[in-house]
């Protein structure tokens, strides 16, 4: 009894191998997202903790951050685990939130799920057609999807 | 069936396994597993030994599959890591339309985008009540949710909601008051379902809305409408199939399309492409139910193939089918939908068929009825004996009805008046589908109700039916020692029908056993006496509107028990939270005896057991609750009181009449309300066991505290079955077991002052 030919065993066998690894590797991300976010940051030059801040200071009335999104980030702090970048992040300040507007682009791949390309096209984009009005504007932004738009609304601001 | 024409299937099958597995072992062991298969894969190719490698491959399409299976953790932002129950204010996407399945009762599906300002994701069902603004599949609202964790009850050899919901991806249930409910946004519907509504509507003008709500049906699995006494006839019958969209809708209308295409002069390959395009779009308009897909993926398949000059195989395809929609949702292997789909197909394909037409379509009818057979009786105990013959004259007149409304609906976006001439042509088939449904569902015996087979059973009979099928091919081939395959076919067919009607025909063991069902807010006791027999008392909740638990709670778990009759029917008073499922179980079970508060039964013996009920006097000036029926049970030393929903009035005038009282089990009155269960009644009755039957989150704040702590100041043990899921009390006289079945804890108690036991 012949099953399959030895062309279609192989052909099997490399889908199979990657279906494999592609759910492993999922399996293993989901369930260490802290050491998966480690990864992702790998590359990137450290921050120093005063450079988010370093900007705001030079105005510091004006792009002071609203009310709102410090109790927020008070409130994520009381739940450590559920924290989207418990690793990465370890100096988080209260009002660490970032001025769209001012941002440089590494500054904004500090964002979670914002990677170094995803950066630079917002400050293209902003370089192109103006500063920011709304934070829904990022949603212009090519890769940026309605969800990480929704993600990201607590953590940036837009000075008037 | 040749394994060279259908290299999909074994892949198919591995994957599947690998699925039905992926529960019983640690993620970890099933990537060693897939490691290890990948490595013999290429040993064995290294050595060109291709049969060891391709049984290596399939390994590791388990491993594969098993991987697919495992449930991933929820991503931290998920609703289902909120700390519930809570009332929070949610912000979603509708992922479903809203169905009303009341005039104010609606469900919604609801994909989360923010909780209370923060980003969350995750699906949440809500229930809204009143009336629901007009909303639809894709909009943005937002709306003040109670969530709670998504729970059923919980009960052995009961539909376990909780695990559905889970396999839908929802772990998180809501309610809401339906005005609350606001729109962020209006998208509008998007055109499938605006598709839907336009030919659900279409039908609505033209025909009278049972034989609508009928078409609808048959046309786009659409039984929102249909009134339950039709839908319970098409189930009785053994048809329901025709309800849901299949193979059959699918390949009626990639057929139709075909033909005109073909009658238009359009070139082979063009009608082909079209049939293509309209298959998958009919798949937008119904819906993602597994049939609709394995159908879709199946004539999708047959048209490609017939685009490429090749034939199809029709397994090849069905395999092929399976694997796409378990890769996609692996979950839905245990769907019953799925299950039923792929074993009516399966059948159909494989069975050898005879020639001609009558004999033909009865072969057809048994053996799709042979492959679903263990399916109906595991998820729905239902044995349909009248639907091999039913099917044979539904399944024609089904077609009809089909191909005609498809036909009007497509006219009604044309002009109304010309659909409305071939919708009053499709009227009178709808008629008499109607008529033949009714006739078959009034035979006696039409279905049976039996215990769920187990899985020895099942593995049994797929076996026996394979064997027979070697013994038909080998047959005539005329290979030698076909007959032994026969013989095994038969025998381990006989093994199955064995296994499987154990559980009616075991001898009884002696035990007195006392289930409290976990049926929500209600009572629903279910007493399995030593001598075989069985009584229940109360039937949990029911009536218009609300879930059944007598239909779908008691039946179930008196029917997987092995109990068809029902020596005694007890209803303690007419509450729809203990009398509201008597209906159904009055429907279903054949029953000796009724009892209620104004005819008690008589102090009998059920084998070692007693059953009392205790006197009551003072029945006219008093509320129902007041004047429920109350028995007791005796049996060696252990003693159950079932004090229904009686109040501290009627406890007293038990007290001071006399009446025997002390008891080691107390089922609590009233759900343990405050307004029973006085101290001094505790003090009489002494119970060293307390079980509460009650809802969890019910509206009514029960059980009280006072109560709780007033129990255990008694020194009794509490049970509550919004906690523990059904209560199991075993006892031979002597010792008495208590089984949680939510936890599987066990509780064993020694009756005797002398411990003996």
């Amino acid at each position: 009894m012949i099953l399959y030919t030895r062309r279609q065993i192989v052909v099997l066998l490399i889908l199979l191998t990657i279906a494999g690894l592609g759910l492993a590797i999922g399996h293993w991300r989901r369930a260490r997202p802290d050491v998966a976010d480690y990864l992702e940051q790998l590359d990137r030059t450290p921050a120093p903790a005063s450079s988010l801040a370093a900007p705001r200071s030079e105005d510091g009335a004006s792009s002071a951050p609203s009310p709102e999104p410090a109790p927020r980030r008070q409130r994520r702090g009381t739940a450590p685990s559920e924290s989207p970048r418990p690793r990465s992040a370890p100096t988080d300040a209260p009002s660490d939130t970032i001025d769209l507007n001012r941002a440089t682009s590494d500054e904004l791949t500090r964002l979670p799920g914002v990677g170094p390309a995803l950066a630079r096209r917002i400050v293209d984009l902003r370089a192109a057609e103006g500063p920011f009005t709304q934070i829904d504007d990022l949603g212009r932004v090519r890769g940026m999807s309605v969800r990480k738009v929704e993600k990201l609304r607590e953590l940036v601001t837009i000075a008037k | 069936m040749n394994l060279k024409r259908t290299p999909i299937a074994p892949i198919a099958v591995a994957f599947a396994g690998g699925i039905a597995v992926a529960s019983l072992a640690a993620l970890e062991l099933f990537l060693v597993a897939w490691l290890v298969a990948v490595v013999a894969c290429l040993a064995s190719l290294a050595v060109a030994r291709t049969l060891a490698a391709a049984a290596a491959l399939l390994l590791g399409v388990v491993a594969v599959g098993a991987l697919r299976g495992s449930d991933a953790p929820l991503p931290p932002d998920h609703v289902g890591r909120l700390a519930l129950p809570q009332t929070l204010r949610v912000e979603g996407r509708l992922v479903a339309e809203p169905r009303r399945w009341a005039p104010d009762r609606a469900r919604l599906l609801l994909d989360a985008v923010r909780v209370d300002d923060e980003p969350r994701v995750g699906l949440i069902q809500v229930a809204a009540y009143g009336v629901l603004p007009p909303l639809t599949e894709g909009q943005r609202v937002a709306a003040p949710l109670r969530l709670s964790r998504a729970t059923g009850f919980r009960n052995p050899g009961t539909y376990d909601y909780a695990a559905h919901l889970a396999r839908e991806g929802i772990f998180v249930l809501a309610t809401a008051r339906a005005d609350s409910v606001t729109a962020l946004d209006d998208p509008g519907p998007p055109w499938p379902v605006r598709v839907k509504h336009e030919s659900v509507a279409a039908i609505g003008r033209a025909l009278p809305p049972t034989s609508a709500a009928l078409l609808a049906g048959l046309l786009l699995g659409d039984r929102t409408e249909l009134p339950r006494d039709v839908d319970d006839a098409f189930r009785r019958a053994g048809v329901y199939h025709v309800l849901a969209v299949s193979g059959f809708n699918v390949g009626i209308l990639a057929a139709s399309v075909w033909v005109l295409c073909r009658l238009l002069r359009l070139p082979h390959r063009a009608s082909a492409v079209t049939a293509i395009i309209v298959v998958i779009g009919f798949a937008l308009v119904v819906g993602p139910e597994p049939s609709v897909l394995r159908a879709v993926v199946m004539a999708v398949l047959v048209l490609v193939a017939s685009l490429l000059d090749r034939d199809a195989s029709v397994t090849n395809s069905l395999a092929l089918a399976a694997l796409v929609i378990l890769a996609a949702r692996p979950s839905d292997l245990f769907d019953p939908g799925f299950q039923l789909s792929f074993a009516a197909t399966l059948g159909i394909v494989i069975a050898p068929l005879p020639r001609g037409m009558v004999l033909g379509a009865l072969a057809v009818s048994a053996a799709a009825q042979l492959a679903v057979l263990p399916i109906s009786l595991t998820h729905f105990n239902q044995l349909s004996t009248i639907g091999l013959i039913a099917n044979l004259g539904v399944v024609p007149l089904a077609g009809v009805a089909t191909v005609g409304g498809l036909v009007a609906v497509g006219l009604s976006f044309l002009s109304d008046t010309v659909a409305a001439v071939a919708f009053d042509v499709v009227w009178p088939v709808l008629l008499a589908l109607r008529g033949l449904v009714a006739v078959a569902a009034k035979v006696p015996c039409a279905v049976l109700y039996l215990p769920a087979p187990g899985w020895v059973a099942v593995t049994c009979y797929a076996s026996g039916l394979a064997s027979l099928l070697v013994w038909r091919v080998g047959r005539d081939r005329e290979v030698s020692g076909a007959r032994a395959w026969l013989l095994l076919g038969v025998a381990l067919l006989a093994l199955a029908v064995g296994v499987a009607v154990w559980p009616l025909v075991r001898p009884a063991d002696g035990l007195l056993r006392l289930t409290i069902l976990d049926v929500g807010q209600g009572d629903a006791i279910v007493v399995q006496t030593p001598d075989g027999r069985a009584l229940l008392i109360d039937a949990g909740s029911g009536g218009p509107m609300r879930l059944d638990a007598g239909e779908r709670v008691v039946a179930p778990f008196l029917w997987n028990r092995g109990i068809l009759r029902l020596a005694g029917l007890a209803v303690t008073h007419d509450d729809s939270d203990h009398a509201g499922g008597a209906g159904a179980v009055r429907r279903l079970f054949a029953i000796d005896e009724e009892w209620t508060a104004a005819n008690p039964p008589t102090t009998r013996r059920f084998g070692g057991a007693e059953l009392a009920a205790l006197p009551s006097t003072g029945v006219n000036g008093w509320r129902r609750n007041e004047a429920a029926l109350v028995l007791r049970i005796d049996m060696g030393l252990a003693s159950f009181l079932l004090t229904s929903d009686i109040g501290i009035p009627r406890e007293r005038e038990l007290t001071t009449a006399g009446a025997r009282l002390d008891s080691m089990v107390l089922k609590v009155a009233h759900h343990g309300s405050r307004s029973s269960t006085s101290s001094e009644f505790l003090r009489t009755v002494g119970p060293r066991l307390a079980a509460i039957s009650v809802g969890a989150r019910n509206a009514y704040g029960h059980p009280d505290a006072g109560v709780v702590a007033r129990l255990s100041e008694a020194g009794a043990q509490i049970y509550r079955t919004d906690r523990d899921g059904a209560l199991i009390f075993e006892t031979d006289g002597a010792t008495l077991t208590v089984t949680r079945w939510a936890s599987g804890r066990i509780d064993r108690v020694c009756l005797d002052p002398e411990p003996i036991c």
